[in-house]
């Protein structure tokens, strides 16, 4: 995380339109943790629209919920 | 993260007056938002114009906002580079004799809203804003939201009020189309490598999220609610920042009381927080009370937290004690969810949905059958996430405070995605992190329930049911439209006077009240 205090000059030229570089090593960090190659999917409505839990961060109550295991 | 107001069909030569890029003629104006994680900036080849209002990105020197003129083609260039600028972002690109073009970007942090009369598109990311172009009620988004049954897309309460959905286009010129994107891809479970180390691949997500934006930890509050993800983000902060870190939370009401604070000290006490910590009590600024936004008749979203005023609360406290960011654990629960196939719990998660409910109006039921339509395809970030991150930035924004959402970063995103079921059901990712701190089994598993369902059973019983006998006897546009049935509203009324409080179905009401006070402030 940048820290700099201080303001830097503005930057004019176009390279500042271009998305920052990937973080060097992501990529290979997840891909040692498995075995089985990604598969791609599109998710249906209820996927992407089920409450997750009884009551939690996703519903209209915020609810702090920590369900009992 | 701006307002504007675009008028197709006129100069259209824009420029930068110090807060905003405004034409000659004084037709449109784009007002980015003013905070240190904003930025904007613009290119033109004399005939289009391409502005973008972004989030900063880490170790990226601030760009200079006023319109550099390049070619077309390095117009082309820098346009395709910028829609993959991967922090939330809004583009604008006008054109003499055409239409403008508004993209957002994926993570959507912030909302906007648009509406559009005489020729003119308006945009905000507050909705009041918007509030003259409010028509009528939408029955469809009524409905959906009486039953807490939401759905992301274009269509919000209010007819005439759209809002711009994650990479959607909106192209305005003589009508307004929202355009939706093709469909983000989401990854199955993979099976786990028996030595993958699964903690530090989310310890290192969690970093990676941190350090794409330029965000201070001494200006940086963040929540921590004794839930497990807020818990997971702040507790690695404080260990990567010691010392620096003020935190913040609502304290509940009812059983969890005791434990949530004797869980939050235990966090506090064990990790190397800052020493500023800032806990407003539900029990004396409870939702609905007559000193709440929303209920004194402020033009509020009906999209902002439902537990208004002790957010309100909160986040006053964290704003006078220099905070200019918040970091939340919104989109922790989607991020280890299960899926119905993996497990009941999901069905039983929404067993609680129902369009049995007595208080719902003819129109509300009938529209109901149509609820699915024209809803936005999947999204880069959980539907259900996106719609509480609008929940959030509205009242944050309002006082200068910039949210932040680590388990909203891509990477977050896919990992959990990724894990097996055992690394997502109960948490476990959370509570295994928290663990390997370690912190204790009551900070990791804890017994009783935290949560806010005492406190909206107190605030409908000792506010709601008043606010509700008050629209029986005043009316509401809720029944003049016939999304509620006041008949059904007054016989539940009664009940609940008779009969114990069931937090699964009682608890709706809450809705009713603000979808009540939202239509009385936006549509009277």
């Amino acid at each position: 995380m940048s820290t700099r205090d201080q303001e830097p000059r503005p930057y004019t030229g176009l390279p500042d339109f271009h998305p920052p570089m990937p973080h060097p090593n992501l990529t290979s960090a997840h891909d040692r943790l498995f075995t089985s190659p990604a598969q791609y999917g599109v998710q249906t409505t209820m996927e992407r629209h089920d409450s997750k839990k009884r009551s939690g961060s996703s519903d209209g109550a915020h609810t702090y919920d920590t369900p009992i295991t | 993260m701006l307002t504007l107001r675009l008028t197709p069909y006129t100069s259209l030569r824009w420029a930068w007056n110090g807060t905003a890029y405004t034409t000659d003629d004084h037709a449109s104006e784009i007002r980015p938002y003013q905070h240190p994680l904003v930025e904007q900036l613009a290119i033109s080849d004399t005939h289009r114009t391409m502005l973008i209002v972004r989030e900063r990105a880490a170790d990226r020197p601030i760009c200079a906002p006023q319109v550099r003129a390049v070619t077309p083609a390095e117009y082309d260039q820098a346009t395709d580079a910028a829609r993959r600028w991967p922090l939330d972002y809004v583009m604008i690109e006008t054109r003499p004799h055409h239409p403008v073009r508004i993209t957002a970007g994926a993570p959507r942090t912030t909302p906007l809203y648009l509406a559009h009369s005489d020729g003119v598109l308006h945009g905000s990311w507050e909705m009041a804003d918007l509030r003259s172009f409010a028509t009528a009620l939408s029955p469809k988004e009524t409905a959906r939201l009486l039953i807490y049954r939401p759905r992301y897309g274009a269509e919000t309460l209010f007819t005439g009020i759209h809002r711009l959905t994650e990479r959607a286009v909106a192209t305005f010129g003589g009508a307004l189309d929202l355009h939706y994107p093709e469909p983000a891809l989401h990854i199955r479970p993979r099976a786990l490598a028996e030595d993958g180390g699964v903690l530090a691949a989310f310890t290192e997500a969690i970093d990676n999220a941190f350090d794409r934006r330029p965000f201070r930890p001494d200006t940086t509050a963040f929540h921590l609610t004794g839930g497990f993800d807020s818990g997971t983000i702040a507790t690695w902060a404080a260990h990567r920042w010691p010392g620096q870190l003020s935190t913040g939370a609502l304290l509940v009401i009812g059983a969890g009381r005791k434990q949530q604070l004797r869980r939050r000290k235990q966090l506090r006490d064990d990790l190397p927080f800052g020493e500023r910590d800032f806990l407003v009590d539900c029990q004396h600024y409870p939702p609905l009370h007559p000193n709440c936004a929303r209920v004194r008749g402020d033009v509020i979203s009906p999209y902002e937290e439902p537990l208004h005023y002790p957010f309100a609360q909160l986040t006053a406290q964290l704003v006078s004690n220099g905070a200019r960011a918040l970091v939340t654990g919104l989109g922790g629960d989607e991020m280890v969810a299960l899926s119905a196939e993996e497990s009941d719990a999901v069905a039983l998660a929404n067993a609680h949905i129902t369009e049995k409910l007595p208080w719902l109006g003819g129109r509300a039921r009938a529209a109901l059958e149509f609820s699915e339509d024209a809803i936005a395809p999947p999204a880069v970030v959980n539907s259900m996430t996106l719609l509480s991150l609008e929940t959030t930035a509205p009242p944050l924004l309002r006082v200068g405070v910039w949210p932040l959402h680590p388990f909203t970063d891509p990477d977050m995103i896919r990992l959990g995605e990724e894990l097996p079921m055992h690394w997502r059901e109960f948490k476990s990712l959370q509570r295994r992190q928290l663990a390997s701190l370690g912190l204790s089994e009551d900070v990791t598993n804890p017994v009783e329930r935290e949560s806010f369902v005492w406190l909206v059973e107190h605030s409908l019983k000792t506010y709601g049911v008043p606010l509700m006998r008050g629209m029986l006897a005043q009316g509401s546009p809720l029944f003049d439209a016939g999304l509620v049935d006041p008949d059904g509203l007054a016989g539940t009324l009664d009940e609940l006077g008779r009969q114990p409080y069931d937090e699964e179905y009682h608890a709706k009401l809450l809705q009713v009240i603000d979808l009540h006070l939202a239509a009385q402030a936006f549509l009277s």
